[in-house]
């Protein structure tokens, strides 16, 4: 089976200073990877870099074999797409201007997305609260019909309601050759979604294992096993 | 439903489904859940309810009709034997830990009936 | 992927609202400040127009750095950068845009004055096209909108210069060396800009005495060109630092 996502010899400087260096990352087909690491260990600038906001200079990244970057982003669909947005727009507004500039966004699938979630059309941006955006942010990037998702710490301070909604239409809208890769720093949120994990520390990938594994064979629970590489020790 | 991390959660999913199929809410020949839904409900990703279902097709205890879904089998003898092998295996944690505080077989027999006595009046009360 | 025309209809209807709002805002500001000066001074209604050109010069000077700024952030915005179409087009959607609803804010100046007072507005175009050859006014109108690219493509330069400092310069020293850049910058913007002014004065003045002369003539005739072409290799600098340098703008950290 060819891999999705091929990440070969990566590395990246920002202000001078190395954030990745010589990274490798395969993900196959279909799977939901945990992407896991202490704040600051590079998720969200790994996440960037394949999704193409972020540029890099040695190594390579491919996406179902992209050869250039614009048409890597027509295959991934990342959450921070949704970041500078008209913050007084209603949501009915924001689905349009996505449907037109995106062609594989659906926006039938889009207002489904946001009744299951709970959210009403004509509510504007600004009036959300953070549950809410959160939940947003997730229908406007599962919305798109791509082959790879990637979700950058979706539950990050949100209650636990907001949090099973979220899951639940990561479930049932996640098409079945689709790959998604979430990022995550409380890993037990996202336990039982994963089909494996990968760390970053120190600028690498440390540790790649499937989840099934590591509770089978190593009779670990995910937690334990991500804290196995950073336990005890002070996030910088 | 609840999952114990440290259990491969498809082997827990293999469980549950026994225990739907021995108390009866999947009849036998009737039709399980859609995987998604069945995703959606134990909140878990679709590959591990794909692997716990292909496993329990493998045992026959589930039987896939193309494009129309996963059915319990109707073989009663497989059925039977389901139970058997689940009650057996209550049975032998049970025994084991008896066995440990070294008590001997007729007095486990005793215990046991005591106990179910004991249930039987608490629970009607 | 997605289309150039979808990109550019879509920037272009989002200016278009924000032109609509000032054009408004200008409208207000212009019938209030007109209606109090007939009421306080008795100034006659036909008279109104003048106020608007003088609102309205400002208001052009408003639009114009509002819609700028807008131009800008669409360059290093997530919401835009991860777009499905090359950065050559990105560019060109959001130029053209800016260019279209700029075009468009100065049609409605033109209405609104018209409207104001339509006798005025004709005598004043009438003595405009007597005074001057109807070449020589092409030519102005093109050197304008020529001069409006290039200074639209020029902040879009010091924009992503800029950018560019901030993500690979040191953490330590930003400030310094951004000060130094903004200073080139300045020096190499007003060396262009004594270019530019050198060749409107050639518009301005000097054609109108040579303008017997063919060669001098053609020229002049030329001269928005060059000042288009400037914006185009402009450009071309200004997509490659967004296809190779220019990432997304990121908050602290």
């Amino acid at each position: 089976m060819s891999n999705l996502l091929e990440i070969k010899n990566l590395s990246y400087s920002r202000n001078l200073h190395s954030i990745l260096e010589n990274f490798n990352l395969e993900i196959p087909q279909g799977q939901i990877v945990g992407l896991l690491g202490a704040n600051g260990a590079g998720k969200t600038t790994v996440m960037r870099l394949i999704a193409g906001s972020f540029l890099y200079r040695r190594g390579t990244i491919s996406v179902q074999n992209s050869q250039t970057v614009a048409e890597r982003k027509s295959k991934v669909s990342f959450t921070e797409q949704a970041s500078h947005l008209e913050m007084n727009a209603p949501l009915s507004k924001i689905g349009d201007f996505y449907n037109e500039i995106y062609e594989d966004f659906n926006l039938t699938n889009f207002k489904q997305l946001l009744a299951e979630l709970g959210l009403k059309i004509d509510q504007k941006l600004n009036q959300l609260s953070k549950g809410n955006y959160r939940k947003f942010v997730i229908a406007v990037t599962l919305a798109r019909n791509v082959d790879l998702y990637l979700l950058d710490e979706p539950f990050d301070g949100i209650d636990s309601m907001s949090r099973k909604k979220i899951i639940a239409s990561i479930i049932s809208w996640k098409p079945d050759s689709a790959t998604i890769l979430v990022s995550d720093h409380h890993v037990a949120d996202i336990a039982n979604l994963l089909d494996s994990v990968v760390v970053i520390k120190n600028k690498k990938v440390i540790a790649k294992e499937a989840a099934n594994t590591i509770r089978e064979e190593l009779g670990q629970d995910i937690e334990t096993y991500y804290e196995s590489y950073y336990g005890e020790e002070n996030d910088d | 439903m609840k999952f114990d991390d440290k259990v491969p959660i498809y082997y827990q999913i293999k469980q549950y489904i026994y225990q739907e199929i021995l108390i009866n809410h999947f009849q036998p020949g009737t039709k399980i859940p859609p995987v998604r839904q069945l995703a959606i409900d134990l909140t878990v990703n679709v590959n591990t309810i794909q692997r716990a279902l292909s496993e329990l097709i493998d045992e026959e205890i589930l039987i896939s009709k193309r494009g129309k879904g996963n059915f319990v089998t109707t073989d009663l003898q497989i059925l039977n034997q389901l139970k058997e092998n689940i009650v057996e295996e209550k049975l032998e944690i049970m025994y084991t830990q008896l066995k440990n505080l070294q008590i001997s077989s007729d007095e486990m027999v005793q215990y046991l009936s005591d106990y179910i006595k004991k249930r039987e009046e608490n629970d009607h009360e | 992927m997605t289309k150039l025309m979808a990109l550019t209809s879509n920037m272009v209807r989002n200016k278009v609202k924000t032109i609509h709002g000032l054009f408004g805002i200008y409208v207000l500001v212009t019938l209030v400040l007109s209606a109090y000066q007939t009421l306080r001074y008795h100034v006659k209604i036909g008279g109104w127009i003048e106020y608007a050109e003088v609102v309205g010069a400002f208001a052009t000077f408003i639009v114009f750095l509002i819609i700028v700024i807008r131009t800008e952030k669409i360059l290093d915005s997530s919401t835009y950068r991860l777009i499905p179409i090359t950065e050559g087009k990105l560019y060109t959607a959001n130029i053209v845009s800016t260019i279209v609803a700029f075009l468009y804010f100065e049609l409605l100046n033109l209405i609104f004055t018209f409207l104001l007072n339509p006798v005025s507005f004709i005598r004043g175009l009438n003595s405009t096209l007597n005074d001057t050859p109807l070449s020589i006014l092409l030519i102005m109108v093109a050197m304008i909108f020529a001069m409006f690219v290039l200074i639209v493509a020029l902040v879009t330069l010091m924009h992503l210069v800029n950018s560019v400092g901030t993500t690979f310069l040191p953490a330590i020293g930003q400030k310094i060396t951004r000060v130094v850049m903004v200073v080139l910058s300045i020096v190499v913007v007003s060396y262009v800009f004594g270019g530019l002014q050198y060749l409107v004065s050639l518009i301005f003045t000097r054609t109108q005495v040579f303008n017997s002369d063919n060669g001098f003539w053609v020229a002049t005739a030329l001269s928005p060109v060059y000042v288009l072409a400037l914006a185009l290799v402009i450009s071309a600098v200004n997509i490659y630092l967004l296809r190779n340098w220019v990432e997304i703008k990121v908050k602290a950290g």
